[in-house]
């Protein structure tokens, strides 16, 4: 009998799927922080402008 | 009246910041495209695996992604060692940004593994010591998180996190090792040989599979790992500039 | 730091046996949680003879980690509620042999309520649990345990969620402990060879002393004010 190689590309793909979707739900997150803080930052110049 | 000219300047301002920040740029273009080849050749480059099949892609991911947490957590060991001698906070920070990074490549690791394990052992997880060990340092690193959200004053905080950061590693270390002194667990070594000789799904490197792994490995572990913990220090930065002006604007 | 280590040492741990013989608060919650949590496992497991050479020994550790956990977090919130580590610290005492102190007296009372479950589940479930490597692997194991868990509540009783945030804090971090110990005992329970389980003491041993250096250097740092 021969070997046949099995055929699961499918979790292949989930695999990349999650890995580099955790990366950017990450890179995501620090970037909303990012975000948020220069926001603040700019009402409290705006504030102390005042 | 507090005058603008009184709140710290962002990094971009400062006197050498705007080297940094283009360093930082460069930096970071450089690890995309690092990653993105190292995708590529994990995807077309390297030969199949004539037993496993294209699922064994998944390992050059698995094993980069653990190197990459273990580079990270040891970060926050050097951040929490040097914050204690001279409390800089900026050691916490590194500390801090270890953990996160870390903690994101070690959960990518647990996925990569399950997702690998369902075709190859037939069933996603399996409370192998090797596994168990992985899935307690994840949470071990969570617990440091939730630590560091339970206390209230900025400078205790720092001092237990750091503590708490330094211990912790014995979880990153105590996974590197069991897999040499448990023969019964089925986790492969692939690094060196394996002891146990119930390994299931070991298998031998081509060339092109080699290079593929030494590629990403590096990659992870020297790039992309860096220059996340880069970016999130940049964050915690920002987020302590916001709090001094909020307290200078406060104080007034 | 004018009063010597040991001398310091000894009256830290005077102390707290003296006010545990008067008021019988700690080994007492101790003692009825572990007996308590065996009675449960047995019944919650429903174990025939096979089964329970496998899971005696997780039985044990989990019921000892737990009963430490009640143990450390009762101890050091003793402290707190009297403010009576704050009147330590003011005292010219190196703060390691403080730590010290309070380390070897949860070490000691966590290793009675040990001693005490040995002879206990061996009746209860019917295994030959008493013997002298069972008590050096008991012992190591504690060890470990008492000096990262003194550390950790020192730390977790300063947080807003108190008592909560221990368990969460110390059992991964005592997870290498815990399973080398859990491994060791079921050999022993096994009649196996020392060899063939040789490693997982060694590991008991040298994570021991890992956590013990870094537990009496880190404590200076945790109860400062």
């Amino acid at each position: 009998m021969d070997f046949v190689t099995p055929s699961n590309g499918e979790y292949l793909a989930l695999a990349v799927v999650v890995s580099f979707g955790a990366l950017l739900l990450f890179v995501g997150s620090v970037f909303a922080r990012y975000r948020n803080a220069q926001r603040d930052m700019d009402v409290i110049e705006q504030m102390a402008e005042e | 009246m507090t005058a603008v000219k009184d709140f710290p300047l962002s990094a971009e301002k400062t006197k050498d910041g705007g080297g940094r920040t283009r360093l930082l740029y460069g930096f970071t273009g450089i690890t995309l495209a690092l990653v993105v080849l190292c995708l590529g050749m994990a995807l077309f480059y390297a030969g199949q695996d004539i037993t496993q099949g294209d699922v064994q892609r998944i390992f050059y991911t698995h094993i980069s992604s653990f190197f990459g947490a273990f580079i990270a957590f040891s970060a926050t060991v050097v951040g929490g060692i040097q914050y204690l001698r001279t409390r800089h906070p900026k050691w916490d920070s590194l500390a801090l940004a270890g953990v996160e990074v870390g903690t994101v490549l070690a959960f990518i690791n647990l996925a990569t593994g399950a997702i690998w394990a369902r075709p190859i052992w037939n069933t996603w997880w399996t409370w192998d010591p090797r596994l168990t060990s992985a899935a307690v340092m994840f949470l071990t690193y969570v617990a440091y998180l939730m630590l560091r959200n339970g206390i209230d004053s900025p400078e205790r905080r720092r001092v237990f996190a750091s503590i708490y950061g330094v211990l912790a590693i014995a979880t990153v270390i105590f996974t590197l090792i069991i897999i040499r002194i448990r023969p019964d667990t089925i986790h492969p070594a692939v690094i060196g040989s394996s002891p146990s000789t119930g390994a299931e799904g070991g298998f031998e490197m081509s060339s092109s599979m080699v290079t593929t792994l030494l590629f990403t490995l590096l990659t992870w572990s020297f790039f992309l790992t860096p220059a996340l913990i880069w970016w999130r220090i940049r964050l915690e930065n920002t987020l302590e500039r916001v709090n001094k002006m909020k307290q200078i604007y406060l104080e007034r | 730091m004018n009063t010597p280590f040991l001398q310091v040492m000894l009256a830290v741990i005077a102390k707290d046996f003296r006010a545990e013989l008067r008021s019988r608060e700690l080994i007492g919650t101790m003692l009825m949680f572990a007996v308590l949590s065996i009675l449960v496992f047995s019944f919650a497991l429903e174990l025939d003879r096979i089964a329970r050479q496998e899971a005696v020994s997780g039985v044990l550790w989990v019921t000892l980690v737990f009963a430490s956990i009640l143990g450390l977090n009762r101890s050091m919130s003793m402290e707190r509620e009297n403010a009576s580590i704050e009147a330590l610290l003011l005292a010219p005492v190196s703060r390691a042999a403080l730590f010290a102190g309070k380390f070897i007296g949860n070490f000691v009372f966590t290793l009675i309520i040990g001693l005490f479950l040995l002879p206990l589940m061996t009746v209860l479930y019917n295994m030959p649990l008493v013997s002298g490597w069972m008590f050096v692997v008991m012992a190591g194991g504690i060890f470990g345990f008492a000096s990262t868990g003194t550390l950790l509540a020192a730390m977790t009783v300063q947080t807003r969620a108190r008592e909560a945030l221990l368990p969460i804090a110390l059992l991964p971090v005592a997870l290498p402990l815990l399973l080398s110990a859990v491994k060791a005992s079921t050999a022993i329970i096994s009649d196996a060879a020392f060899d063939t389980w040789a490693t997982w003491l060694q590991i008991i041993i040298v994570v021991d002393i890992v956590y013990t250096v870094v537990a009496l250097l880190g404590f200076g740092f945790v109860v400062e004010e």
